[in-house]
């Protein structure tokens, strides 16, 4: 009779001893997992290149407005670590109709640099349509960067079909192999208005290689215009100083800090290339004769130059914000404390079984 | 006596009580472990910025055409004070104080922890430029309004009301901590041609010496759009 209850007694220590010590090491996994995991990184975006605007997203036909802009932030820092921010806004729309109707703009960021743009290409080539696109580069670079010359082929074999000249107004005509921006090719040649190509390349260097591709073979039909830009600004990051320890002075009287004043709106003129002509003539005159859809596209060639205000970005703090007094960081870990609780309950739970099996076997020995 | 349990069952089961024993042990050990730790007043480094990206929205759109917003207006807003700052994502909604530098040149910070500060002697949010609200990460007793700003994403909408009845919105476009020896004043606080928001608060290790953390968290957000205000019924 004893050993059937001692048998009875040990496999129920033991099946009770199993399912505690899968429990614990559950819990203990738990608890690992929640201090040494942290959330996923889900691999940067790999943006290289930047591409919108182009068919088969945007049409080939008639009668539309095309305006797409694309700034390209790429940034490398001292250590050199290099990231990018691609603010790209599409907008798509009847001919005539302005941005931001029929817009969507994307933010996307990588870890590598941006080193390519299309845009704009192929598009809208059936009469009646304007396309302006633009292209701005930044740079944020350390202080030593390299920098390397801006090489241009724009507005060649564009503008023809008739129509009042000039019809390009290109800054330079260039024709380039291999150039640093291709842009305004064998673009709007339907015919039509005087001054329908307009393109220009700001800046005149370049610290990291942008290809840019953009307005060739496009709004070819009759009465349609190309205006497109590209831009390239450097900015160059000064290294961090060192500050120097200098001999204290004597103090002197405290005097009233002159703080800036704040700016009413002022700056400089904004939008560059402002020179709005509005030479979307909808007629098509000379050209292939596809009349634009609204017929309303005056002043679509070029927009107007608003001096919009720019804010100041000429005040710049000194040193690190001190936004943090530590409460948070040294205040008590839920997680932990929970943790612990849980295990000194098993414990408990443990002794109780060991009480308990001692009291039988002591029992049964007597 | 031990001699009574033989090689028979009962020599096989011993005394199986020392297991409990010992498990309990084991338990008291690592629980008190867990408890002390997790009741020690220390300190633990603020974590850095969620590392994960989001695509936009927008981008994963079909048609060519997009649908925009009814009321929206050009991407540039006029100057006007921020009055509120929304981050749904962290669920958000908080009014804004002004503030300036002091007299070393270094930017002010919030008096309240619970409010942000707009740095009045930039662009205000919408504008071209670099837009600046500061806050407070924590207190001396627990978290402040930005204590959740680190979890911040690409992607995540942040709103800021305007005093002229004008919203601008912004999406996060990268979050980051720098070391305050390593602080990018001009990345900050410099205009890179764009209308940009940039979020600064804490983080990183604290120090009890100096009572401050080491590093600061930026948030990096572009503008997307610019809502008017909703005009009165006629």
């Amino acid at each position: 009779m004893t050993r059937p209850l001692t048998r009875l007694a040990s496999d129920m220590a033991r099946r009770c001893f199993i399912l505690s010590v899968v429990a614990i090491t559950a819990i203990g996994m738990l608890v690992i997992g929640g201090f040494v995991g942290t959330r996923a990184a889900s691999a940067a975006a790999s943006a290289p290149a930047a591409a919108q605007c182009d068919p088969p997203a945007f049409p080939t036909g008639a009668g539309f407005q095309v305006s797409c802009t694309v700034t390209i932030d790429n940034t490398v820092t001292a250590a050199g670590a290099t990231s990018s921010t691609v603010t790209a806004t599409s907008c798509l729309a009847a001919a005539g109709v302005l941005p931001p109707s029929g817009c969507t703009t994307t933010v996307d960021t990588a870890n590598q640099l941006v080193t390519s743009v299309n845009q704009c290409n192929g598009v809208a080539d059936g009469g009646g349509s304007n396309v302006t696109c633009s292209v701005s580069v930044v740079n944020t670079i350390p202080t030593g960067t390299a920098t390397s010359g801006v090489t241009v082929n724009q507005c060649v074999g564009s503008g023809g079909g008739g129509g009042t000249q000039p019809t390009l107004v290109c800054a330079p005509v260039a024709s380039t192999t291999n150039a640093t921006v291709t842009q305004c090719n064998g673009s709007a040649n339907g015919g039509g208005p005087s001054t329908r190509v307009q393109c220009d390349v700001t800046g005149a260097a370049t610290a990291e290689p942008v290809t840019i591709n953009q307005c060739n073979g496009s709004s070819n039909g009759g009465g349609s215009t190309v205006t497109c830009t590209a831009t390239f600004t450097n900015n160059v990051v000064a290294l961090p100083v060192t500050p120097t320890t200098t001999a204290p002075t004597a103090p002197t009287a405290p005097t009233a800090p002159t703080a800036p004043t704040a700016p009413a709106g002022t700056g400089a003129a904004g939008a560059t290339g402002a020179t709005g002509t509005g030479g979307a003539g909808a007629t098509g005159a000379g050209g292939s004769g596809v009349t634009g859809l609204t017929g309303t596209a005056a002043g679509a060639g070029g927009s107007t130059a608003t001096a919009t205000p720019t804010g100041t970005s000429d005040v710049i703090p000194s040193g690190a914000p001190q936004t943090g007094f530590g409460g948070a960081s040294r205040s008590h870990n839920g997680d932990l404390l929970l943790a612990g609780l849980l295990t000194l309950f098993g414990a408990t739970l443990a002794m109780t079984f060991a009480m308990r099996c001692r009291r039988t076997f002591t029992v049964q020995d007597d | 006596m031990r001699a009574d349990h033989g090689p028979g069952a009962e020599g096989r089961v011993g005394r199986p009580w020392r297991k409990w024993w010992v498990l309990t042990v084991a338990l008291l050990f690592i629980g008190t472990g867990c408890v002390v730790l997790g009741l020690r007043h220390d300190q633990h480094p603020l974590a850095g910025p969620v590392k994960t990206q989001r695509v936009a929205k927008a981008s994963g759109t079909k048609s060519p055409i997009a649908p925009v917003k009814a009321n929206a207006i050009p991407l540039i807003a006029q100057r006007s004070t921020p009055t509120e700052l929304q981050i749904p994502a962290i669920g958000l909604a908080v009014s804004l104080s002004t503030l300036g530098l002091n007299s070393d040149g270094t930017v002010q910070v919030p008096t309240d922890i619970q409010q942000p500060g707009w740095f009045r002697l930039g662009p205000s949010p919408g504008q071209i430029g670099s837009a600046v609200i500061l806050g407070h990460v924590d207190s001396y007793q627990g978290p402040a309004v930005f204590f959740k700003l680190r979890s911040l994403v690409a992607g995540d909408l942040i709103t800021v009301n305007l005093a002229d009845g004008n919203t601008a919105e912004f999406k996060v476009t990268s979050v980051a901590m720098y070391l305050k020896t390593n602080f990018p004043d001009q990345a900050v606080y410099g205009s890179r041609g764009v209308s940009a928001l940039q979020l600064v608060t804490c983080a990183g290790a604290f120090d009890t010496q100096t009572g401050h953390y080491l590093s600061n968290i930026v948030v990096y957000s572009s503008l997307v759009a610019l809502v008017p205000k909703a005009n009165p019924p006629s």
